[in-house]
């Protein structure tokens, strides 16, 4: 049997699109807890997190013939997990404490005006586990989530064969579930 | 101004009014926003995690369709012969296929299905059970179900409860899986592929009564007081404590129980038709009679025992079978001749290239693979 999780990003939103209930579930796996941390962390609401994160998945695996993923899959969960999170600050109850936030940092902040800055600062800060791996690892990591390549191409660009990219991609995905705290259940699959 | 310019671009964010600059403005205090919490439970999000997908997995589940098929003729011309266990004989000469055209038959080989189901409660909450799941999955009445480590699903009394109001749970596979249950009398019930059984969460009443669709294993606990009944579309089996199997599929012509240990009772839902089994007999109820032959009542069980065994087995039946366990459909080409039989043995637990495989070597079919769809060829 195929292991997924040794799919590049790419490979697995092409078999996504064929329906392929494997790589959504690799999908799943690797960002769930991800997104959870960062949401979780601004939106300390658990039913809120859920709610959003099982709407975006729903969303992902029921679009995913039409889904432009001109970005990559890791900015465009980023990015939707945001717009969600944003979204649930808008809400009456809640609203207030984060309006104080928003309007002390009018007052005293300055904006990133170019978008695709502001999208890489989301990716880094998402990702801020995967800053403590070793800088190769990273590197072939972050080729992969970031800049979407395969693992031929990583191979071709950092002079490497694709099966080591292969391998680094699956020790750093290891250390990052290690991390994230959800190796027992990654076991288990 | 204050908080109002705040909460108006907020707003204006959320509604897609905003300009690019209050976007900027948004998007921009969001990447500063500080951490409101250090620490996350771990545990936590792995409960949450595993809900999640449980939740999504309904969502793929359900929209796998079942698909019906037509009733097969008879007769028997080719017989072919198991010997060792797990490989196809013909009388013919073996010889091994075509490699390329192989490799391309079965460029999109398919895995095996697995343990995995789908536990309905009474309140119409629907709970995904797949490998990951562990421990206590529900709570109901005082009944606490459980996931043991072997696998299975436990019913267990928490608390006496003194409702004797039937509540009822149905666990359901999908194609592509099957699950393990413990009743709550202790009654353990394999439940092989795209089937259903419902069940009570407590046997209370005089009768232990349950329904089923497709096939299931049962090892009844023995209670002579409160007999154990399962209805099926058309026989309804009636024991004391007995170990027997029932194949019950809506795509297949006939209602088979066969008993393997004790005795039981099988009634046709026909007519007033019944019959009582002795080990090793077979109780077939087809559209218009019962009757009982004897078999070898292990071929009935070998699923549960993680094989397929056929023996003198139409090319029909032997694919509805392939298609239930590899959660695929099946399509015939013209010229296969639907009558002819084959017989062996060879794991659930192999792809399903090497099951195909072994048809094959009889050299009296051929197949290809796409996409979800085997397609049976002379």
């Amino acid at each position: 049997m195929n292991d997924y999780r040794e799919f590049s990003d790419v490979e697995l939103c092409r078999l996504l699109t064929e329906g392929n209930h494997a790589a959504f579930n690799e999908i799943h796996k690797r960002y769930y807890s991800l997104l959870y941390r960062h949401a979780y962390k601004r939106l300390p609401h658990r039913e809120e997190v859920k709610d959003i994160l099982q709407e975006l998945f729903a969303f992902i695996w029921n679009n995913r013939n039409t889904l432009v993923l001109s970005s990559g899959l890791a900015s465009y969960l980023y990015v939707a997990t945001r717009n969600r999170v944003i979204n649930v600050f808008n809400r009456q109850k809640i609203r207030d404490e984060y309006a104080d936030s928003l309007q002390g940092f009018l007052d005293q902040g300055e904006n990133i005006t170019d978008w695709a800055i502001r999208v890489k600062e989301l990716t880094i800060l998402v990702e801020k586990e995967v800053a403590s791996l070793p800088p190769q690892m990273r590197k072939v990591f972050e080729l992969s989530r970031n800049a979407h390549m395969t693992y031929q191409e990583i191979g071709e660009m950092l002079n490497t064969s694709p099966l080591t990219v292969k391998k680094q991609i699956h020790n750093t995905l290891k250390i990052l579930r290690e991390k994230l705290g959800a190796n027992v259940f990654f076991l288990f699959f | 101004m204050k908080n109002k310019s705040a909460e108006a671009l907020l707003f204006k964010y959320n509604n897609g009014t905003a300009s690019e600059e209050e976007i900027a403005w948004v998007e921009s205090w969001y990447l500063k926003f500080e951490d409101k919490i250090q620490d996350i439970d771990p545990e936590q999000i792995k409960a949450d995690e595993l809900e999640s997908w449980s939740l999504l997995q309904l969502q793929l589940v359900e929209k796998t369709p079942f698909k019906r098929w037509k009733t097969i003729g008879i007769a028997a011309t080719i017989i072919l012969v198991a010997a060792a266990g797990l490989v196809f004989y013909t009388n013919k000469e073996v010889k091994l296929p075509d490699k390329s055209s192989r490799a391309y038959a079965y460029h999109n080989d398919l895995p095996p299905g697995q343990d995995k189901a789908i536990l309905t409660l009474s309140s119409g909450k629907k709970i995904v059970l797949v490998k990951a799941t562990e421990g206590t999955i529900a709570e109901q009445n005082g009944i606490i179900i459980t996931k043991t480590n072997q696998g299975e699903l436990r019913y267990g009394m928490n608390a006496i409860s003194l409702d004797h109001r039937p509540i009822y749970n149905t666990l359901e596979t999908p194609k592509g899986g099957q699950y393990r249950l413990i009743l709550p009398d202790g009654t353990k019930v394999w439940l092989n592929a795209a089937s259903s059984l419902k069940y009570p969460v407590s046997f209370l009443q005089a009768e232990r009564t349950v329904s089923l669709d497709g096939e299931a294993y049962f090892e009844v606990k023995e209670n002579k007081d409160r007999p154990f009944i399962v209805h099926t579309r058309l026989q309804n089996v009636e024991v004391l404590g007995t170990h027997f199997n029932i194949n019950s599929y809506d795509d297949d012509p006939q209602t088979k129980t066969t008993l393997l240990k004790g005795r039981v009772k099988v009634s046709s839902t026909k007519h007033s038709a019944s019959k009582i089994l002795n080990p090793g007999d077979q109780a077939i109820q087809n559209s218009s009679q019962l009757y009982v032959k004897t078999v070898d009542a292990e071929e009935s069980v070998a699923w549960k025992n993680g094989y397929f065994q056929f023996k003198d087995e139409q090319i029909g039946s032997i694919m509805r079978k392939i298609a239930r366990w590899y959660d695929v459909e099946i399509e015939y080409k013209k010229g296969v001749n639907k009558n002819e039989t084959f017989s062996g043995t060879i794991s659930r637990f192999d792809h399903v290239s090497k099951v195909l495989e072994k048809l094959e070597l009889t050299k009296a079919v051929h197949f290809q693979i796409e996409g979800r769809t085997i397609s049976v060829q002379k």
